[in-house]
């Protein structure tokens, strides 16, 4: 069966580009969707809902009411500490793991 | 604040609908995300919101697609207790119909792949088979008594290993479970 690779690829890490997109700053479920989708990581918002709630089951990303710089009221999401140290588990990894599977498939197009 | 047109009631409506599927936290999550962007917008901003959202039963989709897939019932020890209690001792207290039954049971079962079932039903069907041959051939001879022996011990024996292979395979059935 053909799959997708960009589909794989992408399943495989928006977890932790959300926790990096948190690490920055807190933020709401639109925004992160909206720099998601903008940046082609998630088909719809759709995809980010159940992706935060794992993230909050595993203690990694807590929620809290907050009101937003255009004053209305939002649920904002927030890293914790062990969604920090995940994140920067992954950082450790991530690295060394794209150059190795660079020198593998190969630095060149294939033509 | 405005209160919501009914552009995002209704897009509010439609997106908790095509969710119907997905569990109640997740959908109320959703909706309330969305909600909470649409509320109170002009008209005009809330229908560029909604078109950027885009087509409800996708977003559904979506997040019903990201659902962990739902964990494999554990097998029950129960029910392979029962199943290598009638293979091994079914026969003799219900003659025939309760090997049968324990061997109902093996087919039926979602644990065991389909090689283990054949395995175990051939094994002890080949007993079963040998069984009664030795007891119809040596049946009225001078060895009619060890045929009456071999026709009880033999289906006995090979039963027990059939059962202790069902229960082997089993225990792996339920570490991968």
């Amino acid at each position: 069966m053909a799959t997708d690779i960009g589909a794989q690829l992408r399943k495989g890490v928006v977890e932790f580009c959300i926790l990096g997109l948190l690490h920055r700053e807190a933020t709401y479920g639109w925004k992160l969707s909206e720099e998601l989708v903008e940046r082609g990581m998630i088909a719809s918002i759709g995809t980010l809902y159940p992706v935060l709630g794992r993230l909050r089951a595993q203690g990694l990303v807590v929620l809290s009411d907050q009101v937003s710089d255009s004053g209305r009221p939002r649920k904002y999401y927030s890293l914790t500490a062990a969604g920090v140290t995940r994140l920067r588990e992954f950082q450790d990894q991530w690295q060394p793991f794209t150059s190795t599977v660079s020198d593998l498939v190969g630095r060149e197009k294939i033509e | 604040m405005n209160p919501s047109s009914p552009v995002v009631t209704s897009y509010l409506n439609r997106l908790e609908s095509a969710l119907a599927q997905a569990p109640a936290e997740l959908r109320t999550e959703i909706v309330s995300g969305v909600r909470e962007e649409l509320d109170g917008l002009e008209r005009e901003e809330a229908a560029a919101r909604i078109e950027e959202l885009g087509d409800p039963a996708l977003i559904a989709a979506e997040a019903i697609d990201g659902l962990p897939a739902p964990a494999a019932a554990r097998p029950s020890p129960v029910y392979l207790g029962f199943t290598v209690a009638l293979l091994v001792v079914g026969g003799y207290l219900l003659p025939f119909v309760g090997w049968l039954a324990g061997l109902a049971l093996i087919i039926g079962s979602s644990v065991w792949s389909r090689r283990v079932k054949k395995i175990a039903v051939s094994l002890s069907a080949s007993a079963a088979v040998v069984a009664l041959a030795a007891l119809l051939i040596l049946r009225g001879q001078s060895l009619g008594t060890v045929g009456l022996v071999l026709f009880l011990v033999v289906p006995f024996v090979v039963n027990l290993g059939v059962a202790y292979f069902l229960a082997s395979r089993w225990t792996s059935a339920a570490r991968v479970s």
